[in-house]
């Protein structure tokens, strides 16, 4: 591939991280609100629902951490296509081992925000099982388990892709010696 | 072994994912469905039109994720043997990068559709940052992140079939002067 269309498609790349990092400011933004409230709400301890404001908290602030524990990952995504412009091989290993990383905490926070929420739908289940599931497994239900799995397979793709980096890269270091 | 776990970790989710794509699938077509009946029964009320009209591109949308699966699925399971990257890999992570193409077009065809049904929300007295809040909600911030992510991996499925078929010549030009 040329230079160019290589350096065309890294501008591209980094063009669109600049997007989605703008997309999750603005959700950070609209996701900070119901944690201020239920705070504000949880700190009555007369208020007989306190416990169910408290887990509305912690749910949000899980949602609220995973929206905020991407912007590592686009950094390390942005220095990895930033590379892809500068047409060197794949020697990159250590980028793709810390996305890894990212991408499993990453998986957690999405896996933790998804269990509190099924906790507060689990009760949907009492209008019949076939019923109750769809009920359950809303939109926003839907689009979190998405990510979730989505996530989980950015890791492993990126262990996988670091192990073949660290793999090219001591090819390349043994060619380097025997030249 | 290593590879083996890998790619039947990979394998696990796509399972997963195929799972999930029949639910919404199902899902989905059951809106469809409750929704044509609605503008059926009331051609004049606007929200059964609307819903129609984003369950259709929803379903869409969900179409081309199905080749992707598949794909997905035969190069996890290349990722257990000691095959490197050949003929068939390059096809294939082409043939995802064209699915990839479609969804983030149908993504970005279904961000439009809820803009546009938004619009309403918005008066002539709001300024410019209150007309975003009613109109940039949840699920509109959700799908156009999904639009981007998609056009990103439609990028680099780009770059990664060209990389396969440049594997895929080198090895043959091997083949040949052995």
């Amino acid at each position: 591939m040329e230079r160019k269309e290589l350096k065309a498609i890294s501008l591209l790349l980094r063009a669109l991280l600049v997007l989605i990092g703008l997309a999750c400011l603005w959700q950070l933004h609209l996701d900070l609100y119901p944690v201020r409230s239920y705070y504000s709400m949880m700190l009555d301890p007369m208020d007989p629902a306190a416990s169910v404001y408290r887990r509305g908290f912690v749910c949000d602030l899980l949602v609220c951490l995973s929206v905020a524990a991407v912007f590592p990952g686009l950094a390390v995504l942005w220095s990895l296509f930033r590379q892809v412009g500068l047409g060197r091989g794949f020697y990159q290993q250590k980028r793709l081992r810390l996305l890894a990383w990212l991408a499993a905490v990453e998986t957690g926070l999405l896996a933790a925000s998804d269990i509190m929420m099924l906790s507060f739908r689990v009760d949907r289940l009492g209008s019949g099982f076939l019923w109750g599931i769809p009920s359950m497994l809303d939109g926003t239900m839907l689009l979190y388990i998405g990510l979730t799995l989505g996530s989980a397979a950015l890791t492993v793709v990126a262990y996988a892709l670091g192990q073949s980096a660290q793999k090219a890269a001591a090819l390349q270091d043994e060619n380097a010696l025997t030249v | 072994m290593h590879n083996r776990l890998l790619s039947r970790s990979l394998r696990a989710l796509v399972l997963l994912g195929a799972a999930m794509w029949l639910y919404l699938a199902a899902d989905n077509v059951y809106h469809l469905v409750l929704a044509a009946r609605g503008l059926a029964w009331d051609a004049s009320y606007g929200t059964f039109g609307r819903s129609v009209r984003a369950e259709a591109v929803i379903l869409l949308a969900l179409l081309p994720a199905l080749p992707i699966l598949w794909d997905m699925w035969a190069i996890a399971g290349q990722c257990g043997t000691r095959r490197g990257f050949d003929d068939r890999t390059a096809l294939r992570l082409r043939r995802m990068g064209r699915c990839a193409l479609a969804t983030t077009t149908m993504f970005a065809l279904l961000v439009w559709v809820m803009l546009y049904d938004r619009a309403y929300r918005v008066s002539e007295q709001m300024n410019v940052l209150q007309g975003l809040y009613y109109r940039l909600d949840f699920y509109v911030v959700a799908i156009l992140g999904l639009t981007l992510v998609s056009a990103i991996g439609t990028t680099v499925l780009f770059l990664l079939s060209r990389l396969a078929e440049k594997a895929a010549l080198e090895q043959a030009v091997n083949d040949l002067t052995i």
